[in-house]
C-alpha cells in the first residue's frame, strides 16, 4: 500500500538492493580499491593503536583503557578459549582466537558508526578469507595429533551399530568438511548483509517519506525513523554477537578436531 | 567474568572435550549435511532414471537417519 | 519485485520451529540454573528436542529448493 502511496506521489523509491555494497573508490573490476578494503585496513589500524595504547604502561591497577583492553582479552581467553579448548592447551590458540574477535568485531561495528558505516564482512570474500585461516588451521591441528588415518577414522564415534557406520562417516565427512566452514562464513556474511539492508532500507525510507511524501506520509515517517533507531541498536547487539559466534564456533571446531574421541 | 568467579573445570576433562551445549551446534551441521547428502543421491537417481519422486525419498531417508544417528549419539548415555 | 515464491513459504516455515527452539532452551536454561548437577542429563534431552525441531527448518529450506 505504501508503495502505491509513494508512486502517487511522484518520483518513484529506489528501494537499496545488493548493488549498495559494491563501492569501488578507485580503479575498476576485480582489482578495485573497494571502501571495504579501505575500512579493513583503517580497522587493523584501529585495533593496533588501541591495544598498543592500552597496553603501553601495565600497572597493577589498571587505568580505563587497560581495564577495557583487559575485559575483552579476558573474554575471549577464559571464556572462549578456557572454556571450550580445555585448559592444557588452550594458550597456543589464544592470539588467532583474540585476532578473530577483535577484528571482527571493529569491522562489524564499523556498520553503524557514523564516518564509516560500512561492515566489512557483508562483502562475501572477507569471512571466507577468515574462514579458510581457521579451516587450515583446525583440519592441521587435527592431522598433527591424530596421523591423517586416525583423524579420518575418528570422525565417527565409537560404540554405533555397525550398519550405520558408512553413513555417519560420511555425513560427518560432509559436517567437517563442507558444512561446517560454509556455515561459519555464511552466517557472518547474511547477519552483516541483511542487517545493514535493512538498517539502509529503514533510514532512507523515512527520509524519502519525509522530504517527498504527502501530509500523510510525513506522519508515518517518525515511527519509522524511531524504528531505524530501534534496529541500530539491535543491530549493534547482532553485531558484537556475531563476532562472538564466530570466535567460539573457532574455537569449537579446533577443539572438536583435537579431541581425542568424539 | 573474572578467574574467581567462574567454577573452574577440573583439570582432568580440561583435555580438549568440548563443552555440552556445543553439540548443538554440531547437531545442526549434522542435519544439514544429512539433508544435503539425501538430497543430492536421491536427485543424481533422479537424474539417471528420469524420474521426479526419489529426490523427496531421499530428503526424507536423509533427515531420517541422521536423526536415528544423533539419538544414538547424544542421546542414549 | 522478483524471486521465488518458495522461499517466502520457507521463512514461514521457519517461523515454527524458531519459536520451537526458543522454548527449549528456555527450559534447559532453566532447569540448569535450578539444577546445576542435573546438567547432564538435561542436556542430551536438550540436543533431543532442538534436533527434532531444527529437522523440520531444514526440512523446510531443502524443500523450497526442491519444490520450485
Amino acid at each position: 500500500m505504501s508503495l502505491r502511496l509513494l508512486a502517487a506521489a511522484g518520483e518513484s523509491y529506489e528501494t537499496p538492493d545488493s548493488g549498495l555494497f559494491w563501492q569501488p573508490l578507485f580503479g575498476s573490476g576485480a582489482f578495485a580499491v573497494t571502501r571495504p578494503a579501505v575500512v579493513i585496513l583503517l580497522s587493523v589500524a584501529l585495533i593496533a593503536w588501541l591495544l598498543v595504547a592500552g597496553t603501553k604502561r601495565l600497572a597493577v591497577v589498571p587505568g580505563r583503557k587497560q581495564m577495557a583492553v583487559e575485559a575483552v582479552y579476558g573474554l575471549v581467553r577464559n571464556s572462549v578459549a578456557r572454556d571450550i579448548i580445555g585448559s592444557r592447551e588452550f594458550l597456543r590458540y589464544v592470539p588467532l582466537l583474540f585476532t578473530l574477535f577483535s577484528l571482527i568485531l571493529v569491522n562489524n561495528l564499523f556498520g553503524v558508526i557514523p564516518p564509516v558505516q560500512y561492515p566489512t564482512m557483508s562483502r562475501i570474500g572477507f569471512p571466507i578469507a577468515l574462514t579458510l585461516v581457521v579451516y587450515v588451521i583446525y583440519h592441521v591441528m587435527g592431522v598433527r595429533r591424530k596421523g591423517l588415518g586416525g583423524y579420518l577414522g575418528g570422525l565417527v564415534p565409537s560404540g554405533l551399530p555397525k550398519s550405520i557406520v558408512w553413513y555417519v562417516w560420511i555425513l560427518e565427512f560432509l559436517t567437517a568438511f563442507v558444512i561446517q566452514p560454509v556455515t561459519l562464513a555464511l552466517r557472518l556474511f547474511g547477519n552483516m548483509f541483511a542487517g545493514h539492508l535493512i538498517l539502509v532500507l529503514f533510514i532512507t525510507g523515512a527520509e524519502y517519506m519525509l522530504l517527498h511524501g504527502d501530509i500523510g506520509l510525513k506522519v508515518v515517517s517518525i515511527p519509522t525513523f524511531l524504528m531505524a533507531f530501534v534496529l541500530t541498536i539491535f543491530e549493534l547487539l547482532v553485531e558484537f554477537l556475531q563476532a562472538y559466534v564466530f570466535t567460539m564456533l573457532a574455537a569449537t571446531y579446533i577443539a572438536s578436531s583435537l579431541a581425542a574421541e568424539h | 567474568m573474572t578467574d574467581e568467579e567462574r567454577p573452574a573445570r577440573p583439570p582432568e576433562d580440561g583435555g580438549g572435550e568440548p563443552p555440552p551445549e556445543s553439540a548443538a551446534w554440531r547437531v545442526t551441521s549434522n542435519l544439514l549435511a544429512g539433508v544435503l547428502l539425501g538430497g543430492a543421491v536421491g536427485w543424481g537417481v533422479d537424474r539417471l532414471l528420469g524420474t521426479d519422486f526419489v529426490v523427496a525419498i531421499g530428503l526424507l531417508a536423509g533427515i531420517a537417519l541422521t536423526l536415528y544417528y544423533v539419538w544414538l549419539r547424544y542421546g542414549t548415555h | 519485485m522478483e524471486g521465488n515464491i518458495a522461499i517466502l513459504g520457507y521463512g514461514l516455515s521457519a517461523i515454527g520451529p524458531g519459536i520451537g527452539i526458543g522454548l527449549i532452551f528456555a527450559a534447559y536454561i532453566n532447569g540448569v540454573a535450578r539444577q546445576p548437577e542435573a546438567r547432564g542429563m538435561l542436556q542430551s534431552i536438550a540436543i533431543l528436542g532442538f534436533a527434532l525441531a531444527e529437522a523440520l527448518a531444514i526440512f523446510g529450506i531443502a524443500l523450497a529448493f526442491v519444490f520450485r
